[in-house]
């Protein structure tokens, strides 16, 4: 840590070779303009590798390029898809006392399981019938069941989840992730977030907030649908053609103005930063071309499947199964976070993972959503040979209880509430040891007691895979070398490392 | 320590380059002479070392003796690390306490510890190191981050000469002493001048007339001149003429508007909670005008901190009244809101925590923003650079438990009320009086209630529910209210956790400032009652009350307050402070390379009566001030030669304008820049895009403004945590969560996509060209007026060109006159000469 790396005002070219976080990297710029204005000067043209988004090394021997971690908003329940607890089931309608909230206990009645569990493949990893598909690649998981966080309440543990801290304000684990990293393709954003349909999650973009960082590393929305990303298209039903020709304008007119503004590399920035966004027009939406894509794989991905019509929140597969698609196609075009919501809007309603209001129909809402394009996504990433290199990671802010919930719901029975101390969450593929289960909630389901990790260690494990150490990737800010795992001592997860 | 692509590690990241590849690097530099001669022999020790020392170690010992805090003091990151702690005798294994520990010779040192998880050493691994030892313990690594980074503080806290002899806790001389008969402005040149002279470089040549009158408009307002502005400038550009453009424009309520704005940046001003609700503060607005009519009536700057810090207890301590002093009244009183713009989470897992996390908000912002001093780090320890001790801050933090808490202590689900954050702005007895009719009207329906039938019950009690609810009809403001609870007591916090309270503490300021004035008797010429006890205490100096507080941070020696503030200001002149760090004075901060410079601006800005305006004016009629932004054609090369940052302000700098700059530029452009100066924000009308993915809680509360009330000043937009107007956002508009001292100016593909292709801009453009096409006239075409409008001045010949060429173009596609001078104003807002300022 040293005082000079306070990054001053955008002034010199080295502080241009830091502000250019182009969102989407650098190019050369003799392109742009004529030969000649570059000719004569002995200036080093910025290079692509100096953009704080340019790829880096990885600190740590990983063959990891890319993660996607796909997110189930609203907390999806435990004991009703990984958890199998025999003791839970034997209990159904048994009060206890029960901590809905931190230090706040009451009288509640536990609540079965109405799905049924089974062990799966060689590992015999149990998986509940609620995701079938997913159930055949349980070989592929590490699934750890004894996470912990810090909070009861969906806002605090969304930014927990994503930032470690509960406090608004930090960087996002995306950020991080490429600001260690960079990213492989200038042309698309390093840092891709995808939102389920029904609305953007509790306390919206500061999930993907870069925080005190610059905004270059924060996420990008990427809509499925077109256009992908905010502004990507005119307004005004401007032509390609038009638009080229007005950035051609623009850069003649910049041209001169550099001619009488040599040394300030900002200006040189800016004219590059047209050309990123001229590339991004096209890059983008091939990112989402999926005409491209066998009839095979549309089928595999769910994608034909229509709307369910016997709830009026249901998707069926194909929405979320479109976002596992494109983000595979994301991995291979070399974005290096991919985060893809499930669930989406108000928290507490039927529209997440939230499931106050009845676990089954959450469960027979959601589980339909995500299951079958998670399968294919680890089929796809496996046979394409991408499994290696991809790291991919599911979960949510916090599970749920074992008890039937009366406190939200009018007294209500069939939901369930909130639980940040003892929940799910999987990993697979690069570096992954596949085939194991870490960990274990009390025999109820409701507490970790058996190799409790925080959710700081899960973020600790994430950068690990990645080939980055989570003690010694630090970004200075007020006072201190802050980390993704703040103060308090966190450790990867080691087994699941491979 | 930063790397070329600038990423940050720590000293030992570099160590964490074992893999083969880097060892095969290590082996490359090795003289080959020398690898000729050893390799018969053995390994060249540094191999050896990169080959099995250095994996052994991060493998078996790093995870604790590494980073801040290494377990035992001992870090075995570096050599400085073991070579600090003497645990290793080059050439000697026996009397190394390293090789001691992992032979478990000594029972009260095993390492790694016996009851630890981790296996006992090797005998392999053990003879390895004791090999090591042997040839020499030689270690390439170096923790060049202790070496030219600050130092770590030692483990038992203690104020030392090193931190009395700290730059900025030296008091501000006033270096203006050696310049008797040269005006403040001039001052400046010479304080400058002085660090260029021995490096054989000169200041930069003055800038044109159009580009000064740009400049002064745009750091004084926010928005560009007018052409005629420009050209009565370039008529007269004498110095009276300078002057007097600078009073015209500090006279303007735009002044406010724009430079209001940038304290707003400093104590993370915005109207809503954040977190899951995101619930509004109502009334937030009122603080934001209160700052901007400060800064527009030039309220000395003491009386400013001040009136935030203690404005409810002032008004005891002048008997301010609504009736005797309307105006300092309502200004105390608004000025208090000050205490209620952090994020407040309305349902934290715990409550006593969430309480002291908003304190340590206020301790955060108050540091940052009025002292340069980062006081998050010693919430759960000591500094670990700075002189200030983790007594210090609960002392600091124990000031300002009298303020009545945001949010109401409730435990369980669901969102919790937000407390007495409110105050009135009209007297008690207005409120009394009409909350005696309430009563007597509420009265009268539970009577009538008594005796009701059952279908009327109903119509009653709703009548009822909503008299109840109502509240009085009268301004109201965010505030400090009279407290309502006893004072909480403040303990110090082992690790920052409530659970863990060590000793009491009570108000006082840090320790450090005690032993600076004990040691120069410094503060308080003019002592009044605070600054005695500042004086006659031996440590933590007590303070009574939250007006001491402010009374000793305003008082006219204390070190950083005035630097503080004269530091931003120039910043925003200069695009840089001579502090690069504003909020950092610390350090962890860069020290000022002109100490004079700044120095000589505190100076002037206390002796001007803590008028900001004055600095303004002090600095703006300075030689330097009016500088190019560009190098001398000739004579520069020294400069950039030496100082190509331009950190000793040689020449001025070209600077981006930012967010707000941006929209309102184009506002004025297109004429529609509304007279809007107070009251309610504005909301913007938001794309599908943005509602879309924002949170539906977000988009609920955002209540779209008429369409002719959105085109007002961006000061005056609504600044709603979880949702931000996405053009502003785009250009680094401030994160309004931590206190930003400088925005950072980030340079990214999606404010080209914003710019091009936003419906803001769109719309703007399209003004701007029907204005283009309607006042054209026979004298001047439409390129010349849009190059007055935007450029304030004439088109040049290429220019002329690249625009006929592009309209033809435009012609041959078959697009109306209209969308074809859209899209040339588009391009020319779009330009970089249009966004910058030289």
């Amino acid at each position: 840590m040293n005082p000079f790396d306070h990054m001053p005002p955008a002034r010199s070219r080295r502080h241009f070779v830091l502000d250019l976080g182009a969102g989407f990297g650098s190019l050369a710029l003799s392109s742009l303009m004529s030969e000649q204005l570059f000719a004569d000067e002995s200036r080093d043209t910025p290079a692509a590798n100096a953009s704080p988004l340019a790829p880096k090394i990885p600190t740590l021997p990983s063959k990891v390029k890319s993660c996607i971690f796909l997110f189930m908003f609203g907390g999806p329940s435990q004991v009703d898809l990984f958890d199998y607890k025999p003791e839970l089931q034997r209990n159904d309608g048994k009060t206890i006392d029960n901590e809905f909230r931190r230090g706040t206990k009451t009288k509640a009645v536990l609540q079965a399981s109405q799905r049924t569990f089974a062990r799966h493949g060689e590992s015999g990893l149990w998986c509940s019938d609620a995701l079938p598909n997913l159930a055949k690649h349980m070989d592929k998981l590490a699934v750890v069941k004894s996470l912990q966080s810090d909070s009861f309440a969906h806002g605090s543990a969304l930014l927990q989840s994503n930032s470690g801290r509960i406090l608004q304000g930090s960087p996002s684990i995306g950020s991080w992730v490429t600001y260690g990293l960079g990213t492989i393709n200038q042309n698309l954003p390093g840092y891709v977030v995808m939102l389920d349909p029904r609305g953007g999650p509790t306390s919206g973009s500061l999930n993907w907030s870069s925080g005190y960082m610059p905004a270059a590393y924060q996420g990008t929305v990427f809509r499925t649908s077109d256009p992908a990303i905010l502004n990507l298209r005119s307004m005004d039903g401007t032509t390609r053609q038009q638009q080229r020709e007005e950035i051609d304008l623009i850069n003649q007119l910049n041209g001169q103005h550099l001619l009488t503004h040599p040394g300030y590399s900002q200006l040189e920035a800016r004219i590059a930063s047209y050309e990123l966004a001229y590339n991004l027009q096209a890059e983008a939406p091939e990112a989402l071309d999926l005409s491209q894509e066998s009839a095979e794989t549309i089928e595999m991905y769910g994608l034909n499947q229509p709307k369910p019509d016997w709830h009026s929140l249901a998707l069926g597969p194909s929405t979320f199964g479109r976002q596992c698609l494109v983000a595979r196609r994301m991995v291979e075009r070399g974005v290096r976070f991919i985060q893809v919501y499930s669930g989406g809007g108000n928290a507490g309603g039927q529209n997440s993972w939230d499931g106050h209001h009845g676990i089954e129909e959450n469960l027979r809402l959601h589980c339909p959503e995500v299951a079958q394009p998670i399968a294919a996504l680890l089929t796809d990433l496996e046979r394409r040979g991408l499994l290696d290199s991809t790291l991919v990671i599911w979960g949510g802010e916090f599970g749920r209880m074992p008890v039937s919930e009366t406190f939200n719901t009018g007294g209500k029975p069939g939901g369930r509430d909130h639980n940040p101390k003892g929940f799910t969450y999987w990993l697979a593929g690069g570096g992954v040891k596949a085939g194991i289960s870490v960990g274990e909630t009390d025999e109820l389901g409701e507490a970790a007691v058996v190799d409790p990790f925080h959710l700081r260690d899960l973020h600790a494990t994430i950068l690990h895979l990645m080939g980055l150490d989570h003690n010694q990737l630090t970004y200075f800010h007020g006072g201190l070398n802050n980390k993704l795992t703040g103060v308090i001592e966190a450790h990867p997860i080691k087994q699941v490392i491979a | 320590m930063t790397n070329q692509s600038g990423i940050r590690w720590n000293s030992s990241a570099r160590m964490a380059f074992w893999r083969p590849s880097f060892s095969f690097k290590i082996l490359w530099r090795i003289p080959l002479l020398f690898v000729a001669a050893t390799a018969l022999a053995a390994e060249p020790p540094e191999q050896f070392f990169e080959a099995k020392i250095r994996p052994l170690l991060i493998d078996r010992c790093i995870t604790c003796h590494s980073g801040n805090e290494p377990d035992g003091g001992l870090s075995l990151e570096s050599k400085e690390g073991w070579a600090d702690r003497e645990v290793i005798t080059p050439g000697d294994p026996e009397h190394s306490l390293l090789i001691t520990a992992v032979r478990y010779q000594d029972a009260s040192l095993q390492m790694p510890p016996a009851d630890s998880d981790v296996d006992r050493l090797s005998e392999n691994e053990i003879q390895l190191l004791e090999r090591w030892i042997r040839e020499g313990a030689v270690d390439p690594r170096s923790s060049q981050g202790t070496e030219t980074g600050p130092r770590l503080r030692a483990r038992k806290f203690k104020i030392t000469q090193h931190d009395i002899n700290h730059w900025a806790y030296q008091p501000i001389r006033d270096p203006s002493l050696k310049y008797v008969d040269q005006e403040p402005s001039q001052v400046i040149d010479r304080l400058i001048d002085k660090k260029l002279q021995p490096m054989g470089v000169i200041r930069s040549s003055q800038a044109t007339p159009r580009e000064l009158v740009r400049r002064a408009y745009f750091d004084l307002w926010g928005l560009p001149p007018d052409p005629e502005a420009v050209m009565a400038f370039q008529r007269d550009p004498s110095d009276a003429a300078w002057s007097a453009l600078i009073d015209k424009l500090l006279a303007s309520p735009h002044y406010g508007e724009r430079w209001g704005r940038y304290w707003l940046d400093w104590v993370r001003y915005a109207e809503t909670n954040g977190y899951e609700r995101d619930g509004n503060k109502a009334n937030a607005w009122r603080y934001r005008d209160y700052v901007i009519e400060s800064f527009n009536h030039d309220k000395p700057y003491d009386r400013y901190l001040i009136e935030q810090l203690a404005g409810d207890l002032l008004i005891a301590d002048e008997q301010l009244t609504l009736e005797q002093t309307p105006d300092r009244w309502k200004d105390a009183v608004i000025a208090t809101g000050f205490y209620r713009l952090h994020i407040w989470d309305d349902e934290p897992d715990d409550t006593e925590a969430a309480e002291l996390d908003d304190l340590d908000d206020i301790m955060v912002t108050t540091g940052a923003a009025m002292m340069g001093m980062t006081t998050g780090c010693n919430r759960c320890h000591d500094h670990k650079f700075d002189p200030f001790s983790q007594v210090d801050y609960y002392s600091m933090l124990d000031l300002f438990r009298d303020i009545d808490p945001y949010g109401l202590s409730k435990k369980g689900g669901g969102g919790r009320g937000t407390g007495r954050i409110s105050s009135f702005l009209c007297s008690e007895q207005v409120i009394n009086s009409w909350r005696a009719e309430q009563q007597q009207k509420i009265e009268a329906i539970e009577k009538k209630i008594a005796t009701a039938g059952d279908s009327e019950k109903n119509t009653l009690q709703e009548q009822l529910k909503q008299l109840k609810d109502e509240q009085p009809p009268y301004d109201q403001t965010l505030a400090v209210n009279p407290p309502a609870h006893p004072r909480k007591a403040t303990y110090v916090l082992a690790r920052g956790d409530y659970q863990s309270p060590q000793q009491q503490v009570f108000a006082a300021i840090p320790q450090l400032f005690d032993t600076l004035s004990k040691g120069r008797s410094q503060i308080a010429p003019q002592a009044d009652q605070a600054q005695q006890q500042v004086t006659a205490s031996v440590t933590h100096t007590p303070v009574r009350n939250r007006i001491d507080f402010a009374r000793w941070l305003t008082a006219p020696h204390h070190p950083l307050t005035a630097r503080v503030l004269a530091n931003r200001v120039w910043q925003n002149h200069f695009g840089a402070g001579i502090v690069p760090t504003p909020d950092d004075f610390g350090y962890t901060g860069i020290a000022p390379k002109n100490e004079e410079l700044l120095d000589h601006l505190a100076t002037q800005f206390q002796r001007g009566g803590w008028s900001i305006k004055n600095l303004h004016r002090v600095i703006m009629n300075s030689q330097a001030y009016r500088m190019s932004s560009q190098a001398r054609p000739e004579g520069n090369s020294a400069a950039l030669d030496h100082d190509p940052d331009n950190s000793l302000f040689w020449r001025q700098n070209l600077r981006r304008l930012d967010a707000e700059a941006i929209r309102d530029s184009m506002l004025a452009y297109s004429g529609e820049l509304t007279d809007k100066a107070s009251g309610p924000s504005v909301y913007t009308t938001l794309s599908a895009e943005i509602l879309e993915t924002a949170n539906p809680v977000s988009v609920s509360t955002w209540s779209t403004s008429p369409d002719d009330q959105q085109n007002c000043r961006s000061v005056f937009l609504v600044v709603k945590r979880s949702l931000k107007d996405p053009l502003l956002e785009s250009f680094d508009f401030a994160n309004s969560h931590t206190p930003v001292g400088q925005r950072p100016v980030t340079t990214v593909a999606p404010q080209a996509l914003m710019l091009l292709n936003d419906r803001f801009v769109q719309q703007r453009s399209e003004k701007i060209a029907q204005r283009l096409i309607e006042q054209t006239t026979e004298t001047e075409s439409p390129i010349e007026r849009l190059w007055q409008l935007i450029y304030q001045r004439a088109s040049t010949q290429p220019e002329q060109t690249a625009v006929t060429e592009f309209l033809q173009k435009q012609s041959a596609a078959a697009r109306t006159e209209h969308s074809a001078w859209t899209s040339v104003v588009r391009s020319i807002l779009n330009s970089n000469e249009s966004i910058h300022v030289e």
